[in-house]
């Protein structure tokens, strides 16, 4: 076990050099933003020395050289728009992103497996209705969702906020307020996903030999159900909710954007469409630590699981 | 259209706003309302020598007092400045400040951080620095005295000072203003209620002594740059007030919210390359004349803006000295007169011109404006331009003319941007001895002949055709009835934290 997790802990490090430097090299394609942060009046004098003052008159390799001493260092550098520190400005992104992909991966793989652990084991109507909630939950934009929702709970019923984060330090409550309607509106889509693959999953097990044989020895339908199949099952839904989490870090601008949220995800696409370069690099850097962390994470339960990985 | 755009939907929602909920407690411990506002974005930086377009500006006053104030009909009053005199040759101004001001730091105003601070923008690269490049030199001439010297008479300068760059900030916090202003407006920034980029809070400065009231005890603004995300606040008593679409009007009555319509931006082609060197037929005046018949600009306003504004022909505000109504009937929608126009100036086959898109602002726009100059003979090849770049690259002259969002203002400012030859919304940098003439009269006119040559340069500008301008479009604000009063006139361009008002309050 130490020996695979020192393997890929080395293979996280190498990953996230070859990320950032690929990333701070296609960076230096980018249209050069000093005139953007200086605006249509600057001379060429001033740009000139905004650009010496950025470091943009260097070569690429040797600013990321430079980016990479300091970010060895914990320093990720200052947005060169608001000149507030990038791991200041991260840090202040990250609960809002981490709340909403933690509670949303909580609902759906909680609702997810219970739905397809149900529908695998009943079939009949009950899995007829969840494959064509499934095929809706694929099918409806979460865009659509989130405004259904707004205008019910938010607009119409006043039960809910229908804009904002409220963070968990300053009120509790407030937070799992401002969390309800943005989750509901993510989760949408990833209970039908978490469901459908882990009702396809649990049906292949259910039809084993090895399952048949034990409940052929009388063996209590909770304890088959949960011991057997559920863990046999389970490496199948945890892949797709880890993969459903990671989209979530990245892919919740539209429901960030819709209830106001600042996030890590428009703070990836602010910066990007500003060229804000230190910015674009500490999001890179934190989001590819997030999911070396939960790959691995879910390597190591899944192999907890599953002993066949562990040998192979 | 970028940043004009935002920046206008900005500027004239600036202030829109809020949350009336007890909480601050005021001077005799009593409970003073909080006023929630929803602002079009979050604010971009907080050192006024930098310099913020409109969506700051909101954010700025609440925190800064500055050199005068803005009047709805964009002439000035007193404020950190309580007279101010020019010298004959109108180069001069003498600003005398007022006396006891202190900044929330405890440092007290006086003559020399004034200068610094003008300094300051002066030197440091932006749009305070662009607002002031006119000032030759500032100099503390006593205590409470401060002296500009222009390099030409700039009859904008009093209006400058009542915006961004006339904010004065504590010359003991400049290494920090970026981040953490320190001002002498009626509020100070309270970080720790505060999250950056979301929601700003601002509690009373107990050292604030202009004679401006402001009735909130507390003020909280909410970045909300997604206009559907705006309205939903709205709608749902998130904020007390704000600026939504037009479109959300039906919602906003039914929902019991009390609301006008502001103006809005100026919609309109800038046919910059007056001189024709990148497209030679623009040199020609029926060229640009036959650019604006050809466009239906009421058709255009149905499909982009759902018929939200009025036909315009001219590039100025409504209400300002410049405007005159009469000259928007000068180029009705008019094929036929286009082809004669353009067969007159030697074009009778039409031309091709290459002009910019982008896909972000107003993208509806772009295939109606080629489908309807191609329909007079002008065949529209579009280059498009990444929404960051576009005010840069139709600033560089890289294009012969553009589609563009304006927000008018103080008269003299929008002529130095886009009419004189050095401004910077004329690219091409080109001049015409009528437009300079009427310039420098305006420059060192007094008062009453300033309107009348304010009007000709207008109908001159009009008649030359230096523009296609459309429609200008209409913003909605809205607001709680119960918790809220706007006290603004009927047009005001632009609403400030100062015109809101508890209902509570006389």
């Amino acid at each position: 076990m130490i020996k695979q997790l020192s393997r890929r802990l080395l293979g996280a490090a190498v990953l996230l050099l070859a990320i950032t430097a690929i990333t701070s090299l296609l960076t230096a394609l980018v249209p050069d933003p000093t005139h953007n942060l200086l605006g249509p009046t600057a001379t060429a004098e001033q740009i000139l020395a905004k650009q010496h003052e950025l470091g943009l008159d260097r070569p690429a390799g040797e600013r990321y050289l430079g980016w990479l001493a300091g970010a060895v260092r914990g320093d990720l550098g200052v947005s060169w728009f608001t000149g507030l520190p990038v791991a200041e400005t991260i840090a202040a992104r990250l609960p809002v992103t981490a709340s909403l992909a933690v509670a949303a991966t909580l609902v759906s793989a909680v609702l997810g497996i219970a739905f397809g652990l149900a529908a695998a084991v009943r079939r009949g109507a009950l899995d007829r209705l969840l494959q064509a909630v499934a095929v809706l939950g694929f099918a409806v934009p979460g865009l659509w969702v989130a405004l259904l929702l707004i205008i019910v709970f938010a607009v119409q019923l006043r039960w809910l906020p229908a804009t904002g984060y409220v963070a968990f330090a300053e009120s509790p409550a407030g937070w799992a307020r401002s969390l309800v309607l943005p989750v509901a509106a993510i989760a949408a889509g990833s209970v039908a996903a978490v469901a459908a693959q882990t009702r396809n999953a649990v049906a292949a097990v259910l039809a084993r030999d090895y399952v048949r044989t034990l409940r052929g020895r009388g063996l209590p339908r909770w304890r088959l159900l949960l011991r057997h199949v559920l863990r046999n099952a389970a490496p199948t839904a945890l892949t797709v909710v880890s993969l459903q989490f990671i989209g979530l870090l990245g892919g919740a601008v539209v429901v960030e954007q819709i209830f106001a949220v600042n996030g890590l995800g428009s703070l990836a696409a602010a910066s990007a469409s500003r060229a804000d370069i230190p910015v674009v690099l500490g999001v890179v850097v934190v989001g590819v630590l997030i999911v070396l962390t939960v790959n691995l994470i879910v390597d190591l339960l899944v192999s907890w699981l599953d002993p066949k990985v562990r040998t192979r | 259209m970028p940043s004009s755009r935002v920046a206008a939907a900005t500027l004239a929602l600036v202030l829109t706003a809020t949350a009336c909920s007890s909480g601050a407690s005021g001077p005799a411990g009593t409970a003073e309302p909080t006023l929630t506002l929803a602002v079009a974005a979050d604010v971009s930086t907080w050192d006024p020598a930098v310099g913020a377009g409109g969506n700051s500006l909101g954010y700025l006053q609440a925190v800064y007092s500055s050199l005068t104030t803005l009047n709805p009909d964009f002439s000035v009053s007193p404020g950190l400045a309580t007279r101010w005199a020019y010298d004959a040759a109108k180069t001069t101004l003498t600003l005398t400040l007022r006396e006891g001001v202190t900044f929330s730091d405890g440092t007290p105003l006086d003559a020399e951080a004034v200068r610094a601070n003008l300094r300051r923008g002066l030197d440091t690269p932006g749009a305070t620095q662009s607002a002031l490049a006119g000032i030759a030199d500032v100099q503390a001439t006593g205590p409470a005295e401060v002296t500009i010297t222009l390099k030409k008479p700039d009859p904008g300068l009093l209006y400058q000072l009542s915006m961004v760059p006339g904010m004065i900030a504590s010359p003991k916090a400049f290494a920090t203003l970026k981040t953490h202003p320190v001002g002498s407006g009626p509020y100070v920034l309270d970080l720790t209620a505060s999250t950056r980029g979301t929601s700003y809070t601002f509690v009373r400065n107990p050292r604030y002594s202009l004679p401006t009231p402001y009735g909130f005890g507390k003020v909280v603004m909410k970045a909300l740059p997604d206009t559907n995300a705006m309205a939903n606040a709205a709608l749902s008593g998130q904020v007390d007030a704000g600026g939504v679409p037009m479109a959300t009007l039906p919602q906003v009555e039914a929902g019991g919210l009390a609301h006008r319509t502001m103006p809005g931006l100026i919609m309109g082609m800038w046919i910059v390359d007056r001189a024709g060197k990148l497209a030679p037929p623009l040199a020609k005046q029926k060229v640009r004349q036959a650019i604006n018949h050809g466009l239906d600009a009421e058709g255009i306003l149905k499909a982009v803006d759902k018929g939200h504004g009025s036909r315009r022909t001219q590039m100025f505000a409504a209400g300002t000295p410049a405007y005159d109504e009469t000259l928007n009937t000068r180029y009705p929608y008019d094929p036929d007169k286009a082809r004669r126009l353009l067969a007159e100036a030697g074009y009778p086959d039409g031309f091709e011109l290459t002009l910019p898109s982008e896909n972000t602002y107003v993208p509806a726009l772009y295939p109606i404006v080629a489908q309807q100059l191609g329909q007079i003979g002008i065949k529209v090849t579009y280059k498009p331009v990444t929404s960051n770049l576009i005010t840069q690259q139709y600033l560089a002259g890289t294009y012969p003319a553009f589609m563009y969002t304006y927000t008018a203002t103080e008269n003299w400012l929008d002529a130095s941007l886009f009419l004189a030859k050095g401004g910077v919304f004329n690219p091409f940098h080109t001049e015409d001895a009528k437009v300079e003439g009427l310039l420098d009269e305006i420059s060192v006119a007094d008062d009453a002949a300033r309107g009348p040559l304010l009007r000709e340069l207008n109908a001159y500008v009009v008649e030359q055709a230096w523009f296609a301008p459309l429609y200008a479009s209409r913003n909605l604000l809205v607001w709680k009835k119960d918790k809220v009063k706007v006290e603004a006139a009927a047009d005001q361009l632009f609403v400030f934290l100062r015109d809101y008002r508890p209902v509570s309050s006389s």
